[in-house]
């Protein structure tokens, strides 16, 4: 299965049903989308080309069908274990808005995989039985054939201000998140797509707008709205210094930084250590980031060690590590 | 042998002795004078800024000044500073091209041999990083609105990308025409940064609603003298670390690190007028003790309570809250019958609560008893996207009977009404016998506790500027007691 075709899936029945490896529900023939009676776009973070992946034209012709004509798709990311803000504009097809009206924001939308979990003070719909263990909670969506398939959809309730807007506050509760993207409006190199189901690399929600809190297939193909790919990302680790030499019989400290995509110092995040090659084991096995993100592991090698050690920071739970190397010698 | 020699530009070192090649001006060189000392170069942004020693007058030699040289190919720049000078930064160079730069010390007389180096200035590869709050949805007619943002090259630029909807004059953007209002916020090279991925922000402009007509009922300026404490008319510090009568509270409830002493509350004396409320650490020989030991951090409290008191109506506050993770500033309120209805059930309003970890962030939260008597609260974040403490912000509550609503710049925070408590009375509204609440205004800068968290241990001191507190009433809901 290529890329394009993994990134798609929506969560909707018609969907899933295009993806025949990940099928998990009957098939259904494409139906091609017309325009919907209601709109609704997220204005807070305003998505565009500079800080969201546009995943619109993967889904012409294929898995649209699901949503009203004006559907649009797009990936964004957000920093794990952050307070998610998200304001959506609800109007009618005209552009007129929909004021003090109950609205929804669908999260972990149903049969979409997502691994994330989050707490919010908002009210909430859930129809996944009793698997969530509050209502605050927001739970995994779980796919494949676990008996709990689909049970993580949850939808936020609010009401649309005088402007038709509503905002929705959850907290992610992810203990990891995946790498932190080499930019904004790039899919992560690293994670394998969304959905991504139970891959380590891959920690995703799929968000929905809607009118109701669980559409059926036929209330959401009249809806226009943005569907958003939320990435919950690591810290970014930034070695202070790429390489540097030392002498053999002394000890070095290795001074790595944490990021968060604001470019803000990430602080309270744990980060472990690995050594590769020469010299002794980091003398701290995993080290919490201070106030301004900084960790710092000391590194001794014995006399008369020669060669190159490698030590890697890893924020706990991640897969790839920053690097920053020693060149022991005399 | 003293040898005078014509000065000379050009040398074949990077750095040390110059042979002498050509002539500048009438001085004449002297092997004899010191050669200026220390000389370094380091480039920048189209810039190089050289150091150097100051050289010493000797009984022959009184410097008088230093003249520095710059050259690239047939390029040459010369200029002469003051005997005091140890800098000086050449402007307008040409990034990642070579230059040589040549200093002499000189007397009325004599100028010495020339120290050289090469520099090539760059433009730097710190990177840049932007914010921009979000701008408050606006009414056709409204006044401009001001945006905020912040970047680390401190160089932002604001523009429309719907002119038909809305226009920008520098950072106040106006409202044109009903719709969406998409705005960017950039920011480009420069000042040693690359340029700021930019941030776009989207506010809507609806049609006006009825007007709503406020009147000022009561409010501080906060215009006393440099030093002054505010008007004890209005305000009673708090005080202590809340230990001990009246408060019986130690930690103020919440573990609270900090220990109140009246004069930190003052007025700051600017142009501005703020109030200025200043917490600093303290060492192990303060002589203030506190219910863990000795205290750790200074701070103030005043409040308004038996001078104001205040029924529904409109109250807000313009400040810049106190950066450091671990400061706690807010701006709330309590019962006035709090002596004889203990809090939880007297109510609680906080229009604004802040947490230095999360500068962007403020928080409005209604506390009070529930059915049972016990601890409840309802509240909500409202993340801005700027941080806080680098400038003025208004933050205000609405007041009804039935509802409370916090505001940020007069974008809804959260709101709450009776009726989502599941009470029949609540403390914001009429009792049993129909006689409306008073509340009394507080501002405070706690430090740690539950809410403010870890103190950063590199956190000296941190100040929260209250520049004013204004009361209204709102179509005639509102008004002011005096006690």
């Amino acid at each position: 299965m290529n890329k394009t075709v993994r990134r798609s899936l929506t969560g909707a029945a018609t969907a899933i049903a295009l993806l025949s490896t990940i099928a998990i529900q009957p098939a259904h023939a494409y139906t091609p989308p017309v325009p919907g009676t209601s709109i609704m776009r997220m204005t807070a973070p305003l998505p565009g080309a500079t800080n969201s992946v546009n995943l619109t034209p993967d889904a012409k012709g294929k898995w649209d069908g699901a949503y009203g004509k004006g559907l649009n798709a797009r990936v964004m990311y957000m920093d794990v274990r952050s307070n998610v803000v998200l304001t959506f504009k609800y109007t009618n097809a005209a552009g007129l808005p929909y004021t003090n009206r109950t609205v929804y924001l669908i999260v972990n939308k149903k049969f979409s995989c997502s691994k994330t979990t989050f707490s919010t003070t908002q009210p909430t719909n859930y129809s996944g039985g009793n698997n969530r263990p509050s209502p605050n909670a927001i739970v995994r969506d779980w796919c494949g054939d676990q008996p709990q398939m689909g049970a993580g959809e949850t939808a936020i309730q609010a009401t649309t201000d005088a402007f038709g807007k509503a905002t929705f506050n959850m907290l992610n509760f992810s203990i990891t998140g995946e790498q932190f993207p080499a930019a904004l409006n790039k899919l992560n190199t690293y994670s394998k797509g969304i959905p991504c189901g139970d891959d380590v690399m891959c920690m995703q929600t799929t968000i929905a707008p809607s009118l109701f809190p669980h559409p059926t297939e036929a209330q959401e193909r009249a809806e226009d709205k943005d569907l958003i790919f939320l990435a919950f990302v690591n810290p970014k680790v930034t070695a202070s210094v790429a390489s540097q030499k030392a002498k053999a019989g002394t000890t070095k400290t290795v001074t790595f930084k944490l990021t968060n995509l604001a470019k803000k110092p990430v602080s309270g995040t744990t980060v472990v250590f690995e050594s590769f090659g020469e010299g002794g084991q980091p003398q701290e096995y995993s080290v919490i980031s201070n106030a301004k993100g900084i960790v710092s592991v000391r590194v001794a090698a014995p006399k008369g060690t020669v060669g190159l050690q490698v030590i890697r920071a890893k924020v706990y739970g991640a897969q790839i590590g920053t690097d920053s190397k020693i060149y022991w010698g005399k | 042998m003293r040898i005078f020699l014509r000065y000379l530009t050009v040398a074949t070192l990077a750095i040390g002795f110059l042979g002498i090649t050509s002539v500048t001006n009438a001085a004449q060189v002297s092997s004899s004078m010191t050669k200026v000392k220390s000389f370094s170069a380091v480039g920048s942004d189209k810039a190089v800024t050289l150091k150097w020693a100051k050289s010493a007058s000797t009984s022959k030699f009184k410097i008088t000044g230093y003249q520095i040289t710059a050259t690239k190919g047939s390029w040459k720049s010369i200029k002469k500073v003051s005997a005091s000078a140890t800098s000086y930064k050449f402007t307008g160079l040409t990034n990642n091209s070579a230059y040589r730069f040549v200093i002499s010390s000189f007397t009325s007389k004599y100028i010495s041999l020339g120290m050289s180096l090469i520099a090539t200035p760059k433009a730097s590869n710190k990177e840049n990083a932007l914010e921009f709050g979000q701008p408050s949805d606006m009414y056709l007619g409204d006044p401009d609105q001001t945006l905020y943002g912040n970047a680390l090259s401190k160089s932002i630029v604001y523009t429309s990308l719907t002119p038909a909807k809305c226009s920008v004059s520098g950072n106040k953007v106006k409202a044109l025409a009903l719709g969406d209002c998409v705005l960017r916020a950039s920011s480009p090279a420069g000042n040693g940064y690359l340029a700021a991925v930019p941030i776009d922000r989207l506010l809507s402009i609806g049609t006006p609603t009825t007007p709503v007509t406020r009147t000022l009922l009561w409010s501080d300026e906060f215009n006393g003298a440099a030093g002054s404490a505010p008007d004890a008319s209005k305000w009673t510090a708090d005080l202590t670390d809340g230990c001990g009568a009246p408060y019986n509270n130690c930690g103020w409830g919440n573990t609270e690190r900090q220990y109140y002493l009246a004069s930190k509350n003052t007025h700051d004396g600017s142009s501005q007028g703020n109030l200025t409320i200043s917490a600093t650490r303290q060492t192990n020989s303060t002589n203030y003790n506190c219910y863990f030991g000795k205290c750790e951090w200074l701070s103030g409290k005043i409040t308004t309570y038996n001078k104001v008191g205040f029924t529904y109506g409109y109250l807000e506050a313009r400040m810049k809250l106190s950066p450091g993770q671990g400061s706690w500033p807010a701006f709330w309120m309590l019962g006035n019958n709090i002596a004889t209805v203990p809090w939880p059930a007297c109510g609680e309003l906080d229009i604004m609560e802040f947490k230095g970890t999360y500068p962007t962030v403020t928080y409005g939260t209604a506390h009070y008893a529930n059915s049972g008597g016990g601890h409840t609260y309802k509240g909500s974040t409202k993340d801005v996207g700027v941080d806080l403490s680098l400038d003025y912000h208004r933050y205000g509550m609405m007041w009804k009977p039935d509802e409370v609503s916090f505001y940020f710049n007069d974008a809804l925070v959260y709101s709450l009404q009776k009726s989502e408590t599941g009470l029949t009375r609540w403390p914001f509204g009429p009792n049993a016998q129909g006689v409306d609440p008073s509340f009394y205004a507080i501002f405070n800068l706690a430090m740690g506790g539950h809410f403010g968290g870890a103190i950063d241990p590199a956190l000296n001191s941190s100040t929260l500027n209250v520049d004013w507190v204004r009361y209204y009433s709102v179509d005639g809901l509102g008004k002011v007691n005096p006690r």
